[in-house]
């Protein structure tokens, strides 16, 4: 089954405000994105060479992979209207389907 | 030129005649210092100059966090000086943090953030080259690009913490809008 949406979200540490940042997105993807995710959390604070070769600057960052066009979201997902409006998200919850997958990049 | 006493700090020599001349020497070691000037004043070429040198000398090498301009750019612009930037990077003398605007790049912000991945990225260039000269060109961009001026002037404060930490002497430009008065366009450099 394809997943149709992709995101990788880069963290510095496991800080009170990366794991904000993850809660936050596993719940989009449930409520909003009918589970179909595909999520890779990357800490550049263990892998500095990720973080240059996509060239991140803030952390905090969402980048959605799939669908195309990709999409780049700067803090911690905290401004939910925000989130959604560049995701063009209804603000309406949708059917929750299964969960989402997660994959922490190693 | 006249002796200066053992307290001062000890100077890493630009290669710009003029400026070590007058800066007793150059750079002060370990530190950051910061330059500024107006809009098209050169202080890119500066920064680039104060890199060269550490790239053709022994037992240094120079990491280049631009924010303005693009490597590519960077590159073109400097050859025509005698500078074959490729050429030391290529060598592991030079590396480029590219922190430059891409294409379509808005910052879209939606939550709180800071600037820990830059921080990470030019440590990691730092210790790949085992730089000991670091240039961040120009910080007024940093600030244009994110909203926040609290928030990029912890960072920067954090940032040439962490390059003291690292032993680097380091150029950090700055814009200012006129030749007298203000230091830098947004009033906070300086304090960083």
């Amino acid at each position: 089954m394809a997943v149709r949406y992709a995101f990788k979200l880069y963290i510095a540490g496991n800080t009170a405000r990366s794991q904000h940042a993850i809660a936050t997105l596993r719940a989009i993807c449930a409520t909003k994105l009918g589970g179909q995710c595909l999520l890779t959390i990357v800490d550049i604070l263990e892998q500095p060479e990720e973080a240059e070769a996509a060239r991140i600057l803030a952390t905090p960052t969402l980048v959605r992979e799939q669908p195309l066009p990709t999409i780049r979201l700067t803090g911690d997902l905290s401004n939910l209207e925000a989130v959604y409006q560049r995701l063009r998200l209804a603000l309406a919850p949708e059917p929750t389907v299964s969960g989402p997958t997660t994959e922490f990049a190693s | 030129m006249s002796g200066v006493s053992g307290l001062t700090i000890p100077r890493v020599p630009s290669g710009i005649d003029g400026f070590d001349l007058i800066s007793f020497g150059g750079f002060p070691r370990g530190r950051t210092t910061l330059v500024s000037g107006t809009a098209g004043s050169a202080k890119t070429v500066l920064a680039a100059q104060f890199l060269a040198t550490g790239a053709r000398t022994e037992g240094e090498a120079s990491v280049f966090v631009t924010f303005e301009e693009s490597p590519a750019d960077i590159r073109r612009n400097m050859i025509s000086f005698g500078w074959d930037i490729a050429k030391w990077e290529a060598e592991g003398r030079w590396a480029f943090v590219d922190a430059s605007p891409q294409p379509g790049d808005e910052i879209a912000i939606v939550g709180d953030f800071d600037l820990a991945a830059l921080l990470v990225r030019i440590e990691h260039a730092v210790r790949t080259t085992k730089a000991t000269r670091v240039a961040l060109d120009s910080i007024g961009a940093i600030f244009t690009r994110f909203p926040s001026q609290a928030v990029i002037r912890y960072e920067l404060f954090r940032i040439a913490a962490a390059l003291r930490e690292m032993g680097v002497t380091a150029v950090m430009t700055a814009e200012r809008t006129e030749e007298y008065g203000e230091i830098a366009r947004y009033g906070v450099e300086e304090f960083v």
